[in-house]
């Protein structure tokens, strides 16, 4: 949403801004409960969601987090839940391009640099998707559907 | 307005926004349906608020858009419009440091080099009344600082 804002004091700055263009910023403050709401349980429910993939990435591949230089659990876990966080503060800000381009491109690297990219993909395909289908209400899936729909196409091969 | 959102935004890269935060992002933005409302009433009134300063200009003196021979009064409206224009963005952005640093400071300087001031004082003490008559009694408290500001930086 900053990208729009900030358009809009550029241009508010030169002129009138109009009614269309003070839409955006409508539609977001009529959004803003949802999004917030969402954002809560996702903050609330972030660290059992981590958990949960853990387990069920361990039961398909019990070695999936042991790497050149052994069991990266720990590190595997914590990199997962900041990227949730990441993805429930784009769905927050309604910024999908700051998250893709801030963030999910350049974490791609890594991902492919630890040859991570199959169980990578069902987190962020499958498992990540399906808990907050769970976790949300229908209103605030809808929010923060499309943020899940871009990490999964960025971060799945 | 933007930089309490790019702050929050920042910040909930590293961690998650508290409860707190977000009650504050709510009762702001809640704030902010009043200033797009307020903002959108000035544009929509702008001839007239423009028209009504004009008038009380002209009934105080009237020929205080005469420099010698050459009729000033276009140049004037023109720089009213621009900085009512400007005011409103900054209620609607809830950004007075972004106007003063950014806009106020640099046209007092124009206005000292023609050497208005006189104008400026009386168009920025009649200006607020204008802009007032358009709003509600919930939406006028919001451009008050504003004019406020205005006043002190070109009036003086
Ligand atoms: C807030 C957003 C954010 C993220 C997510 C992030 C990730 C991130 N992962 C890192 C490392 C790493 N990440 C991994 C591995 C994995 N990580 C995974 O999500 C899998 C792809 C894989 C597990 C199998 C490993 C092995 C390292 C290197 C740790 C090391 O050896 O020092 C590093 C390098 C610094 C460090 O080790 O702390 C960063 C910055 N940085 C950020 O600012
Ligand atoms: C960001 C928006 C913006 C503003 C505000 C602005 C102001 C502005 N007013 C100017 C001139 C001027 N402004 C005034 C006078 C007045 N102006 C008043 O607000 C009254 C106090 C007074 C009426 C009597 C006069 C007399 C001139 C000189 C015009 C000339 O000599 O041609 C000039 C010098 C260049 C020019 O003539 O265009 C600027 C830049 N320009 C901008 O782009």
């Amino acid at each position: 949403m900053f990208r729009q804002l900030n358009h809009l004091t550029v241009v508010a700055d030169g002129r009138y801004a109009r009614p269309e263009e003070l839409n955006f910023l409508r539609d977001y403050l009529a959004s803003v409960e949802t999004r917030i709401s969402a954002y809560e349980k996702i903050r609330a429910e972030a660290e059992m969601m981590a958990d949960k993939i853990q387990s069920m990435q361990k039961a398909e591949n019990p070695r999936c987090f042991h790497l050149i230089n052994g069991d990266r659990s720990e590190i595997c876990r914590r990199d997962l839940v900041d990227t949730i966080r990441l993805c429930a503060s784009a769905m927050l800000f309604s910024e999908l391009d700051l998250l893709r381009d801030n963030f999910l491109l350049w974490y791609r690297t890594i991902v492919k640099s630890f040859n991570y990219e199959a169980s990578s993909s069902s987190t962020y395909g499958k498992y990540l998707p399906n808990m907050m289908k769970e976790l949300l209400t229908p209103e605030e899936q809808q929010v923060m559907q499309p943020v899940l729909a871009l990490g999964s196409s960025i971060l799945s091969k | 307005m933007l930089r309490q959102l790019e702050k929050l935004s920042l910040e909930a890269d590293g961690r998650y926004a508290s409860t707190e935060e977000l009650e504050f992002l709510k009762n702001y933005l809640a704030a902010a349906e009043q200033r797009i409302s307020a903002y959108e009433k000035i544009r929509d009134a702008e001839e007239k608020i423009l028209n009504q300063v004009e008038q009380q200009l002209r009934a105080k003196s009237p020929y205080i858009f005469r420099k010698g021979n050459q009729d000033y009064s276009a140049v004037c409206r023109r720089d009213r419009k621009h900085v009512l224009r400007l005011a409103a963005a900054a209620m609607l952005f809830a950004d007075l440091d972004a106007l003063r640093d950014g806009f106020l400071l640099w046209y007092r300087t124009i206005i000292k080099a023609f050497k208005d001031e006189k104008v400026a004082q009386v168009t920025y003490q009649v200006l607020p009344q204008a802009v007032n008559q358009v709003l509600s009694g919930e939406e006028a408290p919001l451009m008050q600082p504003v004019m406020a500001l205005t006043q002190s930086i070109l009036g003086e």
